[in-house]
């Protein structure tokens, strides 16, 4: 058997291996609901708002929606993390202008900014606007804190008179297993083998 | 010959393109039958007894109305003026629940299959506690219907006309917000606890009442007018009491030397004679329907009986006949006030608020402030009637112990007959105004009520706006007829009815009464009189609109041809078309029914721009009609066999043969068509005493249309 082809199916499959051993995997939840910011009487499944004229009625500066609580499970790392919903839900397709956020109000996830805007206007066969964030590297690393206690709070600045809507938001974290020693050898292996060969041509 | 073939094209497109322009975008096609839906759950339906009277509640027609449980299902009827939304074949919608002779009420509901049948979910507006008597509280066959939702920046609004017959197609519509309530799976509950057919909720709590006569505690004291021929002795009240915080209430021009049209003899000269009566209408929150109320009017000075001749006469100056409120605004702010007015069916037709900024030192100088109010014909409650002296610019109002105001009698500027200008009456004669008869009609008030903010820096107005009672810009709006998806701000398109308006058209314009036609036309019944206009409007906050008036192309008010749209009438189904154009289906009418409800037909037209419509499904080549007929044409003369052209849904079943409108259009979840959901009629409903059958009106129904291949946004 060619010796170029043995060690190079041998670095393959020892890389693969490696790869295996830190395969990433998806946590998703879906978040807890502060009653208190809700709409009577209070929904478990979707968020809406209480109705704010504007007049004689305003929002708190922010508005709690809930909380997404969730569990890291041990030796993995999150890798990434995406959080997404709807403006409006099955009750009523459209919400008020508002700013969504995670962080204490510091990272904005989504936005419905335009009254004309079909977020908040509707659209034309009813069907509800969807928003989604993927976080950076720099939120991911702003996020450590509370992806280590489990915890992460999502609120809304309003904008306009009505009431928000958001439908079910979803956040999605992507975690993989910090590599063991045991790993790190196998890698470690199959990378000086692609070396070997590499210098054999 | 180049520059021939192009001058040849350009000719031929210059005749071809606004052909292409206006070309029908959708030609549409059945793909089912028509079918009569089901719901499951629900108020009583037809299917359980032909009589409402005797069926319609437990025990034999009273105690309770029946309410069937979720596993029995039954034909929908009655209900009528469906509403629906949604997309594909899951719809909400909510319906109009109209019993013969019950009061109105709206429900909801929910379908899986496009429409063709339907689960009860809840009461949106309440029904009626009452069941059918021949006096109730509530009257009969009143209540709020014609049911249309808006949604945008996450609130949903529902409008409702109000039947009573002195607010339909006058007043606003009443508004109402929307909430959703999921326990249960039931996605709706009115935001104002009781819903009934009474009038719109009073005011929200928390509002700053600091003065304000409901007359819930005033009574009347027996006096004897010794100048009245046998000095007889009549319970009055000319000064009731606040019942919240300090003021003073009197009649005006009530004591006077006018002469009265009284019979066997005229009579000269009247005492003020007011007082406290009960009054169905009004929006005192302590009372289901009637309460106490506050009525002006005088006795006159000769042996008749009280009530004629009765103080108000076309003699008196303007302005100087009704009733003044003198009210300390001491440490209040931007003060509002805010009134409740009734008009018996002769009494003066014409009110004008005044104000008076210092009635101690110059008890003469009174200003008008806004408009002249106007009772509906007949007569009635106007609500809650407000003046914002501080949004209308007046100051010296706030913190004035010398406040006062008056409301007054004031000519009627629409009068031009013999002796004006003069005030006239509450009823029209062939919808005009007639001079006051000197004789009858009074006056009354409740909730007469003045708000304050108690802080001179508060900038908003201390009447909460979160739960309005009507809408306001809207033009005799009979119900909004489709809502533009998308807009904003929102744009709506409504129909304006003005009832019995059409007298003032050449006799030749004026519909005569309806044909007779056996077998499917029998009856001979009266001509309608009102004119129905499609308008376009716009709003920010659902509840002022901006009318940007009437639309081009779907109705002719003036057409007496059969073969015309006169009336067009809600609700319509307004569907999104390529290329920014729009259809939309609505019920078509004209002077062969007898009813400016336009259920004749169900139409179909477009347009690019929401103003300029072409019908391309009419009167005579209809989706769908009543049943087929040859008429003698009241326009021309001649024989004409209406519909010309079958309907596209086919022939006309016999639950829809007596009226056929309302539609709505759900876009299917592939484009390619629509659900349209409507009502009808069997004919036997417009028949008269023993030939009434009430066994199948008020029917919703469905079918299923193809868009021919355009696929629809």
């Amino acid at each position: 058997m060619n010796s170029k082809l043995v060690l190079s199916t041998l670095a393959c499959a020892v890389l693969w291996a490696a790869a295996c051993g830190t395969a990433q995997a998806g946590i998703l939840v879906t978040p807890t609901f502060d009653s208190s910011n809700q709409a009577a009487p209070p929904d478990t499944t979707d968020y809406e708002g209480i109705f704010y004229d504007f007049s004689s009625m305003f929002p708190p500066s922010s508005i709690t929606i809930g909380t997404f609580t969730f569990v890291i499970p041990t030796g993995d790392i999150v890798t990434g993390a995406t959080i997404s919903g709807t403006f409006g839900d099955q009750n009523i397709p459209v919400t008020a202008l508002t700013d969504l956020f995670v962080d204490d109000g510091n990272i904005n996830v989504a936005g419905c900014d335009d009254p004309s805007a079909a977020c908040a206007a509707g659209t034309l066969d009813g069907s509800l606007v969807s928003w989604s964030h993927t976080f950076t590297g720099t939120e991911l690393s702003e996020l450590t804190s509370d992806f280590t206690s489990g915890s992460l709070d999502f609120t809304a600045v309003q904008d306009s008179f009505g009431a928000v809507i958001v439908g079910t938001p979803m956040l999605d974290i992507q975690v993989a297993a910090t590599p063991e020693p045991a790993t790190i050898f196998p890698l470690a292996g199959g990378l000086l083998a692609m070396v070997v060969l590499r210098r054999r041509k | 010959m180049n520059k021939t073939l192009v001058l040849f094209a350009a000719l031929a497109w210059s005749v071809a393109a606004p052909s292409l322009v206006n070309a029908q975008t959708v030609t549409w096609t059945a793909t089912s039958s028509p079918v009569q839906s089901t719901l499951a759950g629900g108020p009583w339906t037809l299917s359980q007894g032909a009589n409402p009277d005797t069926i319609y509640c437990t025990a034999g027609g009273t105690g309770v109305p029946i309410v069937n449980p979720a596993t029995t299902v039954n034909l929908m009827n009655p209900f009528y003026f469906p509403f629906v939304t949604g997309s594909g074949n899951n719809l909400q919608g909510y319906f109009d629940y109209r019993p013969d002779a019950i009061n109105e009420a709206i429900i909801a509901a929910k379908s899986t299959d496009g429409g063709q049948t339907w689960t009860f979910q809840q009461q949106v507006a309440s029904l009626s506690a009452d069941c059918p008597t021949s006096n109730p509280a509530a009257g009969n066959d009143v209540g709020e219907g014609h049911p249309h939702t808006l949604s945008f920046l996450g609130t949903t609004w529902l409008y409702l006309l109000d039947r009573r017959s002195n607010y339909v197609d006058n007043a606003g519509l009443i508004v109402q917000r929307l909430t959703p309530n999921i326990p249960g799976g039931q996605p709706l509950k009115p935001v104002a606890a009781n819903t009934t057919f009474t009038p719109p909720a009073s005011l929200p709590a928390g509002v700053s009442i600091f003065a304000g006569w409901d007359f819930n505690n005033d009574s009347n004291t027996s006096v004897t007018f010794t100048n009245i021929s046998g000095s007889p002795s009549f319970k009055i009240n000319n000064s009731p009491s606040p019942s919240i915080g300090t003021g003073t209430a009197a009649p005006l021009g009530m004591t006077n030397d006018y002469n009265f049209s009284t019979t066997p003899t005229p009579v000269m000269g009247s005492n003020a004679g007011s007082d406290i009566t009960t009054t169905e209408g009004s929006t005192d929150p302590n009372s289901d329907f009637t309460s106490n109320s506050w009525r002006i009017r005088g006795l006159n000075n000769a042996s008749g009986p009280a009530g004629t001749g009765n103080g108000w006469n076309t003699a008196a100056p303007q302005y100087s006949q009704g009733a003044e409120f003198d009210v300390p605004t001491t440490n209040q702010y931007h003060v509002v006030m805010q009134y409740d007015w009734y008009v018996t069916a002769q009494g003066f037709r014409d009110l004008q608020a005044q104000y008076n900024l210092d009635i101690i030192n110059t008890p003469e100088a009174w200003t008008n402030v806004g408009p002249i109010q106007v009772t509906p014909d007949g007569g009635g409650f106007v609500n809650q009637i407000t003046i914002d002296f501080t949004a209308l610019g007046i100051t010296g109002v706030d913190n004035n112990p010398n406040f006062g105001v008056r409301l007054v009698g004031a000519f009627d500027p629409t009068y031009t007959g013999p002796g004006a200008p003069t005030y006239t009456g509450a009823s029209l004669t062939n919808g005009l105004p007639t001079i006051y008869n000197n004789n009858s009609g009074n006056w009354r008030f409740d909730e007469v009520n003045f708000f304050g903010n108690s802080s001179s820096t508060a900038t908003t107005s201390p009447i909460a706006t979160v739960t309005p009672a009507r809408t306001t810009g809207l033009l005799n709006p009979d119900g909004i007829l489709a809502v533009v998806p998308g807009t904003y701000p929102v744009k709506v398109l409504y129909v304006q009815k003005q009832v019995e308006g059409d007298f003032s058209f050449p006799t030749t314009q004026q519909c005569n009464n309806p044909p007779v036609v056996t077998p499917f036309y029998p009856f001979s019944l009266t001509a309608n009189h009102d004119i129905s206009t499609v308008r376009l409007a716009t709003t920010t906050n659902g509840i002022n609109f901006t009318d940007l008036g009437p639309v081009n192309g779907l109705n002719d008010s003036t057409t007496v041809s059969y073969a015309g749209i006169r009336y067009v009438s809600p609700n319509g189904g307004l569907v999104p078309l390529p290329g920014g154009k729009w259809g939309l289906f609505f019920g078509a009418g004209n002077c062969i029914d007898a009813d400016s409800d336009s259920f004749h037909a169900i139409a179909y037209a477009e347009s690019s721009d929401l103003v300029n419509w072409t019908v391309y499904n009419g009167i005579n080549n209809p989706i769908a009609s009543r049943p087929t007929a040859t008429f003698t044409d009241q326009a021309t003369g001649n024989m004409l066999t209406i519909p010309a052209v079958a309907p596209v849904v086919g022939p006309t079943q016999l639950w829809f043969a007596g009226r056929v409108y309302a539609p709505n259009a759900v876009v299917n979840s592939t484009g390619t068509g629509v659900s349209l959901i409507f009502d009808g009629y069997d004919q036997g409903y417009a028949g008269k005493g023993k030939a009434k059958d009430l066994s199948s009106y008020r029917n919703v129904g469905q079918v299923f249309l193809s868009s021919g291949g355009v696929v629809l946004p």
